[in-house]
């Protein structure tokens, strides 16, 4: 019987198997070929007697059936019902009969194997290039001797794993045409996620390569306007562009270190849009930077827009009144009674009547109210501030939430008159201003219109009012003096019961000069405090039964030898006698 | 190489399939016939002993 150790087989010259032509339908990238073994005339451990003329005759029944195995943590097994096809003996060879200097006749056939569909199998000869097999056949035998076989018919071949021998010593299987990187090289380029990796980096080469022109002619200038350039989208589109450094100088005036890692926080003043694939100047882009630049005092930003200005001969004087005219109102410099009074009345001048403000915000230079309605459902009103006025979006979009101040959005302060601005609480105050208003009157009036003696009699008789209230509250003050002692008395008794029944649960642990003192303690507490004092004449019964029993035990230790004494009895009846 | 069928003479063989035919084959044991995923070992005293030794009475 081989070991499968023996069968380690190094890579020598010799061992390089001739690959027959039929072999080359079966390309290469596709198929791995094993060649096979796969009986002999060899005594085999069944003792089935298989003659050469029978093997001859019958070898060919493997061919067009399959080569199977059961493959299980890295191995092949043995013969089981769950084996899977993993090579196939194609049709198109000649059975190879090879006698060896024994005389042993042993029948070769050569598998093909799916280097995609059999990874698995063809793994397993990674390590070590040769593994029994094992056919599974049907054989007829003489009718006298049923070890003698007369004919058999192959249904496959089975791949044994490397710690089980197959009952022909001869039989094995190696693979002889396989090449790892060829068969790598292909399902690296059929592979799904190779493919997808590929569509990756084709698209990131596509995006980097893709390039902006810039056109900073003034005929090409675009004027829509620059609240509806989205800022982001511009500031993306830019970065992903292969000349983005070209692109960012051109479009922003402003660009700082580092924009390259952090273009949303160093790349300011953007003066450009897209036009197609153009990156053009914006002449609202161009006013807003230059307003912006002036605020915050940037005079290079200043002067560089100044000079695209000069080069694209923009109106100076036009610019510097639309700039006034054009440039949102800042944050700071809007007055406040002012905004909700603007706000108030271009509500009220488009028919918002059902709307009442609750807050006004600014986010990204975008100033925005929260109004209400009767049902107190929340609106998002967009408006812009500028020199001209106060122009409000046509859009009133219902807002969940309300807004809470963040670094990037502000609210507005109110006025003092915001009450003003607020439909109900305008008409409550309203409402209760009048009322006032009326009682005042009223007053002045009763007052006019009531005689000095009419006075004096309503004098007395608030006066009589007043006694007959002090009178009744001495009353009610008698009533409850006498319901305190009562309540007093009743407490004195309840407490009473209390103490008494504690102290004659704990009368038998304590002595009569605790006892007392306890008792007086108890009598003089309130009747709220009355649990904490019984908390304490338990714990000092607690007390007394410890040392009580602690006494005992000195008793019982004294006891205790003696009974030792009985235990230690000696079983012996020598010693009992 | 094994006989699809099964042995006609059974009470000479044992049947064993899944992880025990393995096992029993690890150790040297060669099925001979195989019928619908049962390996059918020749029953001789080796095998006897050995199924002895695994718990498995005969």
């Amino acid at each position: 019987m081989k070991l499968p150790l023996q069968k380690n087989i190094s890579f020598a010259l010799e061992d390089v198997e001739e690959i027959p032509d039929w072999a080359d339908v079966y390309p290469e990238n596709k198929f791995t070929v094993a060649k096979c073994c796969f009986l002999s005339t060899r005594e085999n451990s069944h003792g089935l007697e298989i003659s050469e003329k029978v093997l001859r005759e019958c070898a060919s029944s493997i061919l067009g059936n399959f080569l199977v195995a059961k493959i299980s943590w890295g191995d092949a097994t043995t013969h089981v019902d769950s084996e899977s096809i993993y090579g196939y003996f194609p049709m198109e060879q000649d059975i190879q009969f090879v006698e060896d200097e024994d005389g042993i006749l042993k029948a070769y056939a050569y598998a093909v194997i799916s280097k995609r569909y059999s990874k698995e199998f063809n793994g397993i000869f990674e390590y070590q290039n040769l593994r029994d097999s094992s056919v599974e056949m049907t054989i007829t035998c003489e009718d006298d001797n049923e070890d003698v076989v007369t004919s058999f018919d192959i249904y496959g071949l089975t791949c044994l794993g490397k710690t089980v021998n197959g009952s022909c010593p001869d039989a094995d299987i190696k693979l002889v045409r396989f090449e790892e990187k060829m068969a790598e090289k292909y399902f690296k380029k059929h592979d799904i996620l190779s493919t997808l990796k590929e569509f990756v980096e084709e698209r990131k080469q596509q995006m980097a390569e893709k390039r902006y022109k810039i056109d900073k002619s003034k005929e090409s200038m675009s004027t829509k306007p620059w609240g509806d350039v989205d800022k982001t989208d511009l500031r993306n589109k830019i970065m992903e562009a292969s000349n983005k450094s070209e692109l960012v100088k051109a479009c922003y005036m402003l660009v700082e270190d580092g924009w390259e890692d952090a273009p949303s926080e160093h790349l300011k003043y953007p003066v450009m849009c897209f036009e197609g694939d153009k990156l053009v100047y914006n002449r609202y882009g161009l006013s807003s930077a230059l307003a912006y630049a002036k605020q915050e005092n940037e005079t290079s930003v200043i002067n560089k827009i100044k000079a695209i200005y000069k080069k694209l001969d923009i109106d100076d004087d036009s610019e510097r009144k639309e700039e006034k005219d054009m440039a949102e109102i800042e944050f700071s410099a809007v007055n406040i009674g002012d905004l909700w009074g603007k706000l108030y009345t271009a509500m009220r001048d488009l028919r918002h009547w059902e709307y009442s403000i609750k807050g006004i915000y600014e986010q990204d230079n975008q100033k925005f109210a929260v109004v209400y309605d009767d049902d107190m459902k929340l609106y998002r009103l967009n408006f812009s501030l500028t020199e001209e006025g106060l122009s409000l979006s046509d859009e009133i979009i219902e807002v969940k939430e309300e807004f809470i101040e963040t670094d990037n959005m502000k609210k507005f302060a109110e006025p003092e008159n915001v009450s003003d601005y607020r439909k109900e609480n305008k008409e409550d105050d309203e409402d209760s201003d009048s009322d006032d208003k009326d009682e005042d009157e009223e007053e002045d009036k009763q007052v006019e219109e009531m005689s000095i003696s009419e006075l004096q009699e309503k004098i007395s008789k608030l006066e009589k009012d007043v006694e007959d209230r002090d009178n009744i509250i001495m009353k009610n003050n008698e009533e409850l003096e006498t319901l305190r002692e009562f309540k007093k008395g009743i407490d004195e008794q309840e407490k009473a019961k209390v103490v008494n029944s504690l102290m004659e649960e704990v009368e038998k642990f304590l002595d009569p000069e605790m006892m007392k003192s306890l008792r007086d303690e108890g009598m003089k507490c309130e009747l709220c405090d009355m649990d904490a004092w019984s908390n304490k004449v338990k714990a000092m019964s607690f007390s007394a039964i410890s040392k009580s029993k602690k006494k005992n035990s000195d008793i019982w230790s004294f006891s205790a030898p003696i009974s030792n004494q009985k235990e230690k009895k000696s079983n012996s009846v020598w010693d009992r006698i | 190489m094994v006989i699809i069928g099964t042995p006609h003479d059974l009470e000479n063989y044992f049947m064993a399939d899944g992880d025990l035919a393995f096992q029993l084959h690890q150790k040297g044991f060669i099925p001979k016939y195989e019928d619908d995923g049962c390996l059918y070992f020749k029953l001789n005293n080796k095998l006897k002993k050995y199924l002895e030794k695994i718990g498995i009475e005969v």
